[in-house]
């Protein structure tokens, strides 16, 4: 059975007079994969915020399924990649999988060599590129596997390979009762495409 | 929850060991100042500049670890980490506690542990370099714990390392002065256990007001 993670009522966002998001509503349900697209100050990156927390709506409700821990069910990757440059690819996974206690460090390595990142193990991550730091990013998706991915513009920077390779990490998730909102500029195919003006 | 405060300390550890500039850099300034403090005072002082000494040294502690203080969140907020650790916190008061620790254990202490020594090393006075090192490690931590507040607060501003250190200097006062105050009286033989008193008050207060604090301005910062 198909059960509402989340469901936004009436959302509102006004952030220096400005309304950038005007009495939206959505519900995230199970096993379903989100693009919400729209022209670039749309409002896209924070209605993506407000689902995950890091913003408060001016006005309107969020409600979680009891089930779902706001906490422990979201992964959430916005424009930064939210990796240490400091640390070694490694090392940033390692930490993603203790933060999210989970102690199976032997995904890192078979999930590097999926994305053929293995030879990067021991790379300080500020010594990647633009791009492959976005992979090391993803990765930690399918390591965490947390019920719910938000992801804003994940395709972006990426070579079709690695797009195609992460839109079956996609499919696999929510064949594995996960979900998934993503942001775009346009509409993608087998998503439920939702625009906000 | 202490899984998670464990990993946020071990990660900074990391980070530290891979960028020993972090930890160098402020013993380098700290012995600068210690250094130009004595050349500027030696012979010009009543009693010999070894009776203010340990007060200089505290002072420069001071200065010292305010130059680190806006890095505390910064960084995080910039490479985007800091958003994983407000979405999934158990409880982000922790997880920002575990951030203030770990910078005060892996910049501060070391800092204090050069001070310890420098002050040995120029007084020969064990029970008075003791004292001090006793009050700069209560002392820092209140110091990390206040600049916590006010670094949440001013994430989001360019520029926010002298907007931090003007606020926060004023709230360091106290401490300040009584950190000296205890060393001093130490250093004449007097009972200094009102002013250690005071000190380990004023941190047991910040540990508690801290964390909330600084939860509450890095969710309004990320905002």
């Amino acid at each position: 059975m198909i059960s509402n993670l989340i469901s936004l009522e009436n959302i509102s966002l006004v952030r220096q007079d400005k309304e950038i998001i005007n009495n939206y509503s959505l519900q995230i349900n199970q096993k379903q994969k989100y693009n919400i697209y729209g022209e670039n100050g749309s409002g896209k990156t924070s209605l993506l915020k407000i689902i995950a927390g890091i913003t408060e709506p001016t006005k309107g409700e969020i409600h979680s399924n009891p089930s779902f821990d706001m906490n422990k069910d979201i992964f959430y990757i916005g424009h930064k990649y939210g990796l240490k440059n400091e640390l070694t690819v490694y090392q940033n996974l390692e930490y993603a999988l203790n933060f999210a206690n989970n102690d199976d460090l032997s995904l890192i390595e078979s999930e590097l060599e999926e994305y053929s990142m293995k030879k990067y193990i021991n790379t300080q991550v500020r010594y990647l590129s633009h791009g492959q730091k976005k992979i090391i990013s993803l990765i930690q998706l399918t390591l965490i596997s947390n019920k719910l991915w938000l992801l804003d513009e994940p395709f972006t920077g990426l070579d079709k390979v690695k797009i195609d390779l992460l839109l079956s990490k996609m499919d696999k998730h929510v064949s594995n009762m996960g979900s998934i909102v993503i942001t775009s500029h346009n509409v993608k195919e087998n998503f439920d495409n939702i625009k906000l003006c | 929850m202490l899984k998670s405060f464990i990993t946020i300390l071990l990660r900074e550890m990391h980070i530290v060991l891979n960028t020993s500039s972090r930890v160098f850099m402020p013993i380098v300034y700290l012995l600068l100042i210690i250094t130009f403090f004595s050349i500027s005072l030696e012979g010009t002082t009543v009693g010999g500049y070894e009776n203010i000494l340990p007060q200089i040294i505290w002072l420069s502690c001071l200065l010292v670890s305010l130059l680190n203080m806006d890095s505390l969140f910064k960084e995080d907020y910039e490479d985007g980490t800091l958003d994983g650790i407000v979405i999934n916190s158990e409880i982000l008061e922790i997880s920002l506690l575990a951030k203030v620790i770990a910078h005060w254990m892996f910049t501060i202490i070391p800092l204090v542990i050069v001070a310890f020594s420098t002050n040995l090393l120029l007084t020969a006075k064990l029970d008075v370099s003791i004292i001090l090192l006793i009050s700069l490690i209560i002392g820092t931590l209140t110091l990390s714990l206040i600049g916590s507040i006010v670094a949440s607060l001013t994430l989001s501003l360019r520029g926010n390392g002298l907007l931090l250190s003007t606020i926060v200097l004023p709230l360091d006062i106290p401490i300040l002065i009584f950190g000296t105050s205890a060393i001093y009286n130490a250093s004449i033989g007097m009972n200094y256990n009102s002013e250690m008193l005071f000190l380990t008050t004023l941190l047991v207060l910040f540990l508690i007001i801290a964390p909330f604090a600084a939860s509450f301005g890095v969710r309004n910062s990320l905002d």
